[in-house]
């Protein structure tokens, strides 16, 4: 089953098509990442999918009409609430999602993303990968059939990439869909099933990592990439 | 909503900006000038000029700050994709605010009773709550106007000053403008802040009429500011 089908999508900002006619599906209990470099236009696509911009052109059907109230996301910014503890953020989240926690509840949410230290700091305080983790927990606490992460591990150092990747995958565990961009080869090669490479505008290549590989007699996703983009570039000149 | 409002309350009431420019500010300038200035109408005068004034410095002031860093903190983009409608956010945020100014403008009530002696009767009392209540709505409308036509917090501090201060000094919170020139008489007469202030007088001395002719006016400029706050709103700044 499809949560969410994409199809023929556009957007343009200031006359500039950042996303040009794209197709894509997110299927139920997948890792889907949305590969590509700053501007290929990830952000965009994600924005569109989560209902945030309206596409220019084309269509998107998602798998529920509330589909707001089974959705988790993480923005690139990571928008926390200014002047509000971690707890407070956790519970302010929550009362969005319209979700009611108790103080056992709350605990467990702050040792999930072992955050119990921070308990009391203020959101804005806490260190990047702090708050990343945060973020991705906040993005589960009202038990999302999906969640789309932008960038999660962007910025990050390489413990804290390793902890947001864990994260990650102990969500996957749980059968819930992930979507997530990045443009680290190394994280997307670790955790996703499938992959989406997108440069320009245009999704160049999907699949799973492996078939990717060997059809395009690829040693590693980066020069797979590498390779993929040459070409369009190629063939745009 | 109640979540919200409530952890929006505790947050913004642990804000120093909240402690200094609407309690410490508005409080010691009433009982200072109260007792300075020899006059026996001045502390009743000089105490509901230091009520408006804390009203208007934090849910004018402080909330323009406040909504610009949400917007562009990405706030309201996240909004977007949660099940919580856009309104009942900004309704349970601005009643928290409004909450934390009527807290202000009683602490300033108080000491105006406490330390100056003024005499405030239950039926004035009860006429304070609509006049103080309508116009901080209509003041944290006109900061989400405000924070709407900002990018940045020099654009906001910019734009409340260059809007508070005349609004302030050519109205007579601080003092009479019974001798002041013609032309600063006839800008005292359409400066909504003087209306707010008369209408705090007005509820003191239960004049009636003309508290009700302010408290039309005050509701008046909350609709125009709660007009001009959802025609301008923007969830982000891209």
């Amino acid at each position: 089953m499809n949560l969410i089908e994409a199809k023929e999508i556009r957007k343009q900002f200031h006359n500039r098509e950042v996303v040009k006619g794209i197709n894509l599906e997110i299927r139920q209990g997948e890792i889907l990442a949305l590969i590509g470099t700053n501007g290929a236009g990830k952000s965009t696509t994600l924005a569109m999918l989560l209902g945030i911009l309206p596409p220019d052109a084309g269509t998107i059907t998602r798998w529920s009409e509330d589909y707001k109230a089974h959705i988790g996301v993480q923005l690139q910014s990571t928008p926390f609430f200014e002047g509000y503890s971690t707890e407070e953020n956790l519970r302010i989240f929550a009362a969005l999602y319209n979700v009611r926690m108790d103080k056992e509840q709350i605990q467990a949410k702050l040792e999930e993303c072992n955050l119990q230290e921070a308990r009391k700091t203020l959101a804005s305080r806490l260190s990047g990968g702090q708050q990343k983790r945060l973020a991705i927990a906040v993005t589960t606490l009202h038990n999302p059939d999906l969640i789309i992460l932008d960038e999660p591990a962007a910025g990050l150092d390489p413990r804290a990439r390793h902890e947001v990747r864990a994260m990650i995958e102990r969500l996957a565990e749980n059968n819930v869909t992930v979507l997530f961009s990045s443009h680290d080869m190394e994280e997307v090669s670790r955790i996703a099933g499938r992959i989406i490479l997108m440069h320009e505008g245009l999704i160049v290549a999907q699949g799973e990592p492996e078939h990717l590989l060997q059809e395009y007699h690829a040693e590693n996703l980066e020069s797979l990439y590498l390779e993929l983009t040459d070409s369009v570039e190629a063939g745009g000149k | 909503m109640k979540t919200i409002f409530n952890l929006t309350f505790k947050s913004a009431s642990r804000d120093p900006f909240l402690l200094l420019w609407s309690i410490i500010l508005p409080i010691g300038g009433a009982i200072g000038l109260g007792f300075f200035i020899k006059s026996p109408d001045y502390p009743e005068h000089i105490l509901t000029g230091m009520i408006a004034v804390s009203i208007l410095f934090y849910s004018f002031m402080t909330t323009s700050f406040a909504i610009l860093t949400q917007r562009r903190r990405g706030v309201y983009n996240l909004l977007r994709v949660t099940p919580m409608p856009l309104w009942k956010y900004v309704c349970s945020i601005s009643g928290a605010w409004t909450l934390i100014s009527f807290v202000c403008a009683m602490l300033v009530l108080l000491s105006g009773i406490f330390v100056l002696k003024i005499n405030v009767s239950v039926q004035s009392f009860f006429a304070l709550i609509p006049m103080i209540i309508i116009a901080t709505v209509g003041y944290v409308f006109f900061s989400f106007f405000i924070a709407s036509l900002s990018r940045t917090e020099n654009n906001v501090s910019i734009l409340t000053n260059i809007i508070t201060m005349p609004l302030l000094f050519s109205s007579s919170a601080f003092y009479s403008l019974n001798n002041a020139p013609e032309f600063l008489q006839t800008i005292n007469r359409f400066n909504p802040f003087q209306w707010f202030v008369s209408g705090l007088r007005n509820a003191l001395d239960l004049s009636w009429v003309s508290y009700l002719a302010d408290l039309g006016l005050v509701s008046l400029v909350a609709i125009v500011t709660l007009i001009l706050a959802l025609r301008t709103f923007r969830f982000t700044d891209v």
